[in-house]
């Protein structure tokens, strides 16, 4: 792709939200870690904007519809957007779930001309009914943009992204004039801009009027690309690796693997090959190719380009939610299998496009130790003797119970929802110090009284009688000291998943101390005290 | 004739002279992972010695998995890699109530069916790894674990286990001599009075036999936690039962 190559963006604002259903008119937000993702244009109406805290945007618009953010329903949902760009001929780069590309060079040939191209393209994707939001001002019959979609023409993918907001096709050599008068946000690094703003510089033309060595040694390496952008210059153009770099990695999986998590653990550790072999030849890729061959003799490819180089679990993340999108699409012919799982055969990546590495990584101290380093590749190395599910990092999450607490993940994936409520108050729950053993089985315990019955709580969370006599694996020993119980009901407004236990510590004359409590009128280890 | 002249030395400059102060030896501390400093006496040092087999095991008193857990929590919060193998029900709250980060702990439920190879790859790249040994080793293993662990400047922690339902342990699962070997022999539980109270502390009485270091043998006691709930030695908590103002109800 050269630098000032012709393209064509389509830009889906609010992806997040026309994926998880559409607003249906009402104000709809997508949170992902308490934070506003994307809102609806009620909503933003209602002063919800994108980054802004849950609760600041409950409180400005309190019937807000918050639903939390689906990354592979997002994909999903734009994978037959991608399919109709594909009928263009043109090979489609998506950069994320609501952007996708491509050349315009020979489509616009075929259809004479790039206006009559981008209509055809807003006329497919128009066709698709897949935009139930409401319109947001625009008149239905303007040709490049409708209800949840905008296209736009331009030289170079940031300049063509410019152009889709404002729905128009910007000619070949007008850009610098197009891009001039915007402000100095839309570069989209908010670090740079305030800056900018701070020097006296709002616009896009004005930045672009410094000096190219000045932003360079001033801002480094990412300040001088948004230089470039900021004068319609597009990417660098890409410098091609020695020859010797072999810019494709394979796997073969026998038997093929019909779990989405296994695939996208093999492109992990591909990623990772391909990563450490453009780094050792000083190169980064900034488009990616995946490539996934199935048992059914499918092939599914797509093109990825990402703002900065890709890191192997990101492309572990990305190639997860396209292979869901994939697996979970109809099929394209026939449905007389249609309960047998499509196995995958063959997973590989290609570096189809390379930049010299300048070194994205901005932050100062951010790169991992040394023994990190170690320990990550011999951690990765253990996965792949056992599997990743072998090699489990653990998070304390929020809840009452030892094993409640405590969340256990794959290495390497990310951290569980509900760490940030393991700190919030938790009525109920035991103070420290917590069983150093806690059973990852139930085992089932009895506890008896002085006269050989079964100890009970009655509804008033009141102990029968002192238990004199617990029970283990069939030996009788005799309690020294308990203190209990601590009764707790949780979720008593759902019957499927109400639970009410009554919790108590026992001290046993041997010098063991368990935490033992009653469920359903039995009484079953909780933790040990070891 | 040439032997006859004097061999011309140079003479050391003063930045050569300087460089030669500078130049950067292993430090002792550099060679040990650090501990709680209540540990130290146990074990003789102020941290486990790189490259040393340490044993922890249950001596017929509870306690041997808090005092592996304190072991570790030092190391882990000075950025240092920890796994533990063979352990699925190890209780995380109660590892990071002892101090452990959980971002540098690792958890490999089950090593089974080649233990001694998960064990061998995990010294390759962390600075202490938990064997916690659910069935006992071979003699060949257990040395060859030791001189990995020797070779990578690594510490192995062995802590031989029971099974879920927790029957009591064989002796000796460790084939091999261990650098250090903590037997917890006895301890008591605070806390806890008859249906009043809480768990508050755990004191745990140990003896350590250590190698290298004199004497050999030291019985120490350790609260993990105490009732404040920190680590402390024995002797910095009064032994009161707290929980008698509670027994009086509330007069």
């Amino acid at each position: 792709m050269s630098a000032r190559a012709r393209t064509l963006a389509l830009v889906c604002p609010d992806w997040a939200i026309t994926a998880s259903g559409g607003d249906g008119g009402g104000p709809v937000a997508v949170v992902e870690a308490q934070r506003i993702v994307a809102a609806s244009s009620s909503a933003r109406v209602a002063g919800v904007t994108p980054g802004q805290r849950r609760r600041e945007a409950q409180a400005n618009c309190p019937v807000l519809v918050l639903r939390p953010r689906d990354r592979s329903a997002e994909l999903r949902a734009f994978e037959p957007v991608v399919a109709a760009l594909e009928t263009f001929g043109a090979p489609v780069v998506v950069r994320r779930p609501g952007w996708a590309g491509f050349q315009t060079r020979g489509p616009a040939r075929y259809f004479g001309g790039e206006e009559a191209l981008a209509r055809a393209v807003a006329a497919a994707v128009r066709a698709l009914g897949e935009f139930t939001s409401a319109p947001d001002g625009l008149p239905e019959e303007e040709a490049l943009a409708g209800p949840g979609y905008r296209v736009g023409i331009a030289d170079g993918s940031f300049a063509a992204t410019m152009a889709a907001w404002s729905a128009r096709v910007v000619p070949s050599g007008e850009t610098a004039e197009f891009l001039g008068p915007l402000p100095i946000e839309v570069l989209g690094d908010e670090e740079l801009a305030g800056l900018l703003r701070r020097l006296g510089i709002t616009t896009l033309q004005g930045f672009g009027a410094l000096g190219e060595g000045d932003v360079l040694a001033r801002f480094g390496p990412s300040g001088a690309h948004a230089h470039r952008l900021a004068r319609g210059l597009g990417d660098p153009p890409p410098a091609l690796g020695p020859r010797s770099v072999d810019r494709v990695v394979e796997a073969e999986l026998d038997p093929p693997a019909d779990r989405v998590d296994a695939a996208a653990f093999v492109a992990r550790g591909l990623a990772e090959t391909l990563g450490e072999r453009l780094f050792s030849a000083g190169l980064a890729c900034s488009l990616l190719g995946v490539v996934v061959e199935t048992t059914e003799g499918e092939r599914l490819s797509r093109l990825w380009s990402d703002e900065g180089p890709f890191s192997a679990s990101l492309v572990a993340e990305r190639l997860r939610w396209q292979l869901e999108a994939w697996l979970n699409a109809p099929r394209p012919h026939g449905d007389d299998d249609a309960g047998v799982p499509r196995g995958i055969e063959r997973v590989r990546l290609v570096a189809e496009e390379v930049t010299r590495d300048l070194g994205r990584q901005e932050q100062l101290w951010g790169r991992p130790r040394a023994g990190s380093e170690r320990a990550t590749r011999v951690l990765a190395r253990v996965q792949g003797m056992l599997g990743s599910e072998g090699v489990l990092r653990a998070s304390l999450i929020g809840g009452r119970g030892p094993a409640e607490r405590v969340a256990r993940v794959p290495f390497g994936d990310p951290a569980p929802p509900g760490v940030s409520a393991a700190e919030l108050p938790w009525p109920g729950r035991l103070p420290a110090p917590s069983p150093s053993v806690v059973p990852n089985e139930v085992v089932f315990v009895e506890v008896l009284d002085e006269a050989g019955t079964a100890v009970a709580v009655d509804a008033r969370g009141a102990v029968s009688r002192p238990p004199a006599v617990v029970v283990l694996d069939g030996a009788p020993v005799p309690v020294a000291s308990w203190a209990g119980p601590w009764p707790v009901d949780e979720q008593w407004w759902e019957r499927a998943t109400r639970r009410r236990r009554a919790r108590f510590q026992v001290l046993l004359a041997n010098g063991e101390a368990y935490l033992i409590a009653l469920e359903r009128g039995r009484f079953l280890l909780e933790g040990r005290y070891d | 004739m040439g032997s006859d002249f004097p061999t011309v030395r140079p003479v050391p400059t003063g930045l050569e002279v300087l460089a030669e102060r500078v130049r950067p030896r292993v430090l002792a501390r550099d060679e040990l992972v650090p501990v709680d400093a209540v540990f130290t006496g146990l074990l003789g040092s102020e941290g486990l010695r790189r490259g040393s087999t340490v044993i922890v095991e249950n001596g017929g008193a509870p306690g041997s998995t808090s005092v592996a857990l304190g072991l570790l929590a030092e190391a882990t919060t000075a950025g240092m890699w920890c796994a533990v193998v063979g352990f699925p029900s190890l209780g995380v709250l109660a590892a990071t109530e002892l101090g452990v980060a959980l971002d540098r702990l690792v958890l490999i439920p089950s090593a089974a069916p080649r233990p001694a190879a998960v064990l061998a790859a995990l010294l390759d790249g962390c600075d202490v790894v938990v064997a916690a040994l659910e069935t006992p080793m071979t003699h060949g293993d257990a040395r060859r674990l030791a001189a990995r662990a020797r070779e990578r400047r690594c510490v192995l922690l062995v802590c031989p286990q029971g099974d879920v339902r927790f029957p009591e342990m064989r002796e000796g699962s460790w084939p091999d001599v261990p650098d250090i070997a903590i037997r917890v022999t006895g301890g008591r539980f605070t806390g806890l009075g008859e249906g009043v109270g809480h768990l508050r502390g755990h004191l745990v009485e140990m003896v350590a036999t250590r190698r290298r270091v004199s004497p050999r043998t030291l019985q120490t006691g350790i609260w993990l936690p105490g009732p404040d709930g920190r680590l402390a030695p024995a002797d910095a908590v009064p032994l009161g039962n707290p929980v008698l103002d509670e027994a009086a109800g509330f007069r």
